[in-house]
């Protein structure tokens, strides 16, 4: 059964053991996810929610990033989760379909709030909990129309919960099981729409992986093989078990993961990039461009709303992600805030941006996520490139702009050189004695 | 801000607007013995020592919120979720009836999710009682609606899913909230329901007792994501119970005679702490013993025919005192050895001369009494005691609307578990005061009373 599996192999990962790559990953990614969270912490909503729940705390062990407000850990995961991908900024790994460390983090921050695990112990977590996750990711295939935000990630968080308190193998299975029951019916309309409720099911889901733990420890049980049943029949209708434990213990999903440099959803991102590739050197303003034609693969295609009416939903849209990139000249999280929405500029070019399907594009995913892109200039010529997989998929971005990537979320709550200063401990997590001090 | 579907925007337009002296006064009559019942399954539940280590790791000493049956306290959230966990643990929590015509379904309990967020609200607030009452009112109504106008998939617990629309209608309401943000907040929690399965309740494993505190404590937050402005989707409703957990749902019978055919009077309370559509064959069961037919003599053999539903309630041999309360064997053999089906009897779930008699029965469907249903929910036990068969055959169980529990059974019921958790003279005063709700001037009082002596 993959759930036994999952737990032995959770419970038997330590750090020594673990590839370098498969460290640097690791902590990449955990930087990477704190970078967004704490750019989602500045939000206006976030940080009114981060207010009411610590203020709702009654044991706030738990410090909120980028803050001095403090909550309990269940209630510090829902705003983490949420904050984290507030920006739709987060890491993610496509074959997994979805964002294991955004559940995960949140986990590992709450429940190492008071408990004094190191860094090394906090990364340990958070990568079994990310390739446990990934892997029921991998396996599962959610019900259509179905988000993988608060889904089988949930199950991930659970892990790394679990094995920051220390459970042995059949607790971490009991934490699974209790956890698949806490997931929930994600919606994607909801993200096409741009409502926030969104960004709050991932919240949910780090904060069930939290509350399962905390329910195995209280003596709460699970089903046999919660997964089997939940994305097997529930949520999802075709669990894979072959597919999810292939290779376990040997090839680490984590690998696989992606940093964006795009403030949008991960399916524009192979246009926008094979668009720069296409703009090259030249200075390329919008009255140059007559129009733009982007060919990519179906779910990416989808994403064709012209006028999006909120920020979340221009992260969804590729005319506004192609024209902003023109407009502005970057795809950051300004390129989908109110202002943006509203220049004339970007609106006007967003609606000669044309979208279609490529059948061919679509058949090669998920190894390739395709796009390629043809700007019709007005005095003729056609600038055209096309990639097989967006900017941070085919190879890890660099660590200088993972670097700039994290001063520029931090900055939006904190001053630069604290900034600094919070990414080269988090940089350097696996060397902090106390991981509670690092934030 | 997406705008919220006809269907939520009319559901919460009424939740927010409807005055309580405009819900007729059998409706409140019916409300308020419901409340009891919900607040007295929870003290009960609370005796489980799973409840009191969850309050000992998210409760405090002091809060704004009661948690029930411990002398632990928290926030609104954490008390609802604790409150509405403690509420289903017996498996003795009341749930809401299909309308007669329609498809019997694992009914939705609405008074699990919508009383412990109200009543933990409710006291962090200071609210009257009489705005308790009616949001208790409201917030049943418009999530039974839900469950009535769509077909939830087979292995989806309710529990956890659309009521927890009705608690956020309960909790947004004690903030008073208007129609808009109101529909906000339980368009929110709509969005957050749960995926939780029946599997883990035949299986017994207790994380199926979390689903209807998890839902509570999701229409507490709700409340406050929309108050922080994250915004819902526009008819999640639609999305999700007209295609990802139910493949289908009507629109129209979402809203049929909303304010004038009122949800929680369509509801059970059961007489067993067990599920409910095994309850026929219980009440066969006692029937037998009272007549004398099992009073001496060893039980040879038992045979009980039923309706579809709960002919699948077949194990054996439950393991746990939830999967217990999903074995129609063990909960009729406990009435036939032990005389009676209480939570004390599920508690004593390795009881040898229950198990022995368990082993022996045999659940079939007769299809007959599956065509009787919905209108009928029959259930026929034959015991043979001595090579003599006797049997008894109940059309259906008490404690529906059909059959109605009387005040003062509710009340000896409540007084049978929270006696032993409060003491006599509280659980006397809560009678009391929930019996006149609308008269309490302030619900803190009354839920402090709920919480155990240090």
């Amino acid at each position: 059964m993959f759930v036994d599996m999952a737990a032995e192999f959770a419970a038997g990962l330590r750090l020594p053991d673990v590839p370098a790559a498969v460290m640097s990953r690791s902590s990449e990614t955990v930087v990477d996810t704190v970078a967004v969270t704490l750019a989602g912490m500045s939000d206006p909503a976030v940080a009114d929610f981060a207010v009411r729940m610590a203020g709702d705390s009654t044991n706030p062990t738990t410090r909120l990033l980028g803050t001095q407000l403090r909550a309990d850990p269940m209630w510090a995961a829902v705003v983490h989760g949420m904050a984290g991908v507030w920006h739709d900024f987060d890491p993610g790994n496509r074959f997994a379909g979805g964002h294991p460390a955004v559940h995960c983090v949140p986990a590992a921050i709450s429940t190492a709030a008071g408990r004094r695990n190191s860094g090394k112990q906090f990364l340990e977590a958070v990568l079994a909990g990310y390739e446990i996750g990934a892997r029921i990711g991998r396996g599962t295939t959610l019900r259509k129309g179905m988000h993988p935000h608060g889904t089988w990630a949930t199950v991930g968080a659970a892990v790394t919960s679990a094995v920051l308190r220390g459970f042995d193998a059949s607790g971490i299975r009991e934490a699974m099981n209790v956890a698949t029951s806490l997931t929930i019916a994600s919606s994607w309309k909801a993200a096409f729409e741009g409502a926030t409720v969104r960004n709050a099911f991932a919240g949910a889901g780090a904060a069930s992986g939290v509350l399962a733990a905390e329910l195995v420890e209280a003596g709460f049980t699970g089903e046999r093989d919660g997964i089997a049943t939940v994305f097997g029949g529930l949520s999802g209708t075709d669990w894979n078990p072959d597919a999810a434990s292939e290779q376990l213990g040997d090839r680490w999903e984590i690998t696989f993961g992606y940093t964006k440099l795009l403030a949008s959803a991960r399916y524009v991102h192979p246009a926008v990039d094979a668009l720069l590739d296409a703009l090259g050197a030249q200075s390329v303003t919008a009255p140059d461009i007559e129009r733009i034609r982007v060919r990519t693969f179906a779910f990416a295609a989808s994403m064709t709303e012209v006028d999006p009416p909120n920020p979340l939903a221009a992260k969804f849209s590729l005319p506004h992600a192609v024209a902003a990139q023109i407009v502005l000249g970057e795809g950051g999280i300004d390129a989908f805030e109110p202002p943006a929405l509203e220049d004339p500029d970007i609106r006007a070019l967003a609606r000669r941006v044309e979208v279609v399907e490529d059948a061919e594009m679509s058949r090669r995913t998920p190894n390739e996520r395709p796009a390629a892109v043809a700007v019709h200039l007005r005095d003729g010529r056609v600038l055209e490139a096309e990639r097989s997989l967006p900017h941070g998929d085919e190879s890890p971005v660099s660590d200088a702009a993972l670097r700039d990537k994290f001063i520029a979320c931090a900055t939006r709550l904190l001053a630069a050189d604290d900034a600094e200063r919070l990414h080269d401990r988090i940089r350097d997590i696996a060397a902090v004695d106390d991981v509670d001090d690092a934030w | 801000m997406s705008p919220a579907s006809t269907g939520i925007a009319a559901l919460a337009a009424w939740a927010a607007g409807t005055r309580l002296d405009e819900i007729p006064p059998e409706v409140l009559d019916i409300a308020r013995l419901v409340t009891l019942d919900t607040i007295g399954v929870a003290l009960g539940g609370s005796e489980a020592p799973q409840i009191h280590r969850l309050a000992d790791r998210i409760g405090a000493a002091s809060g704004p919120a009661t948690i029930i049956g411990t002398p632990r306290r928290g926030s609104a959230h954490a008390a609802a979720l604790i409150n509405g966990t403690a509420n289903t643990w017996l498996d003795f929590d009341s749930g809401h009836i299909p309308p007669p015509g329609e498809p019997l379904l694992p009914a939705g309990h609405m008074p699990v999710h919508v009383v412990p967020a109200a009543l933990a609200v409710g006291e962090a607030l200071g609210s009257p009682g009489a705005a308790v009452l009616a949001a208790i009112v409201v917030g049943y109504d418009v999530a039974a609606r839900v469950g009535i106008s769509s077909r939830l998939r087979a292995q989806i617990h309710p529990h956890g899913t659309y009521p927890a629309m009705g608690a956020a209608a309960a909790v947004a309401r004690l903030h008073g909230l208007d129609h808009t943000a109101t529909a906000q907040a339980m368009a929110i929690a709509m969005g957050l329901t749960l995926v939780p399965s029946f599997e883990n309740g035949y299986q017994g494993a207790f994380v199926r007792n979390v689903y209807a505190g998890y839902g509570a404590h999701v229409g507490v937050i709700a409340v406050h994501l929309a108050r922080a402005g994250v915004t819902p989707e526009s008819d999640p409703i639609g999305t999700l119970y007209g295609g990802i957990v139910s493949p289908w749902h009507d629109p129209e019978l979402l809203l049929e005679d909303l304010g004038t055919r009122w949800e929680c009077t369509r509801g059970y309370i059961k007489p067993f702490p067990s599920v409910r559509y095994g309850h026929p064959a219980i009440e066969a069961a006692r029937s037998l013993v009272d007549g004398g037919a099992v009073g001496t003599g060893s039980i040879q053999r038992v045979l009980i025919e039923t309706y579809d539903l709960p002919a699948t309630l077949t194990e054996r041999d439950p393991q746990t005192e939830l999967a217990a309360k999903f074995s129609l064997p063990w909960a009729v053999a406990s009435m036939l050895v032990r005389h009676s089906a209480g939570p004390d009897d599920f508690r004593a779930v390795e009881d040898g001369a229950v198990r022995a008699v368990a082993r022996r029965v045999e659940v079939i469907e007769d299809p007959q009494m599956t065509a009787q249903t919905p209108q009928d929910r029959p259930a026929r036990v034959t015991v043979w005691t001595d090579g003599v068969p006797h049997t008894v055959e109940v059309d259906r169980s008490a404690g529906g609307p059909d059959m109605p529990m009387p005040a003062e059974e509710v009340i000896a019921k409540f007084r049978s578990m929270a006696d032993r958790v409060i003491g006599p003279t509280a659980a006397s005063a809560v009678v009391d005061e929930v019996l006149r709700l609308e008269s309490v001037a302030d619900v803190a009082p009354v839920a402090g009373r709920l919480a155990a002596a240090t």
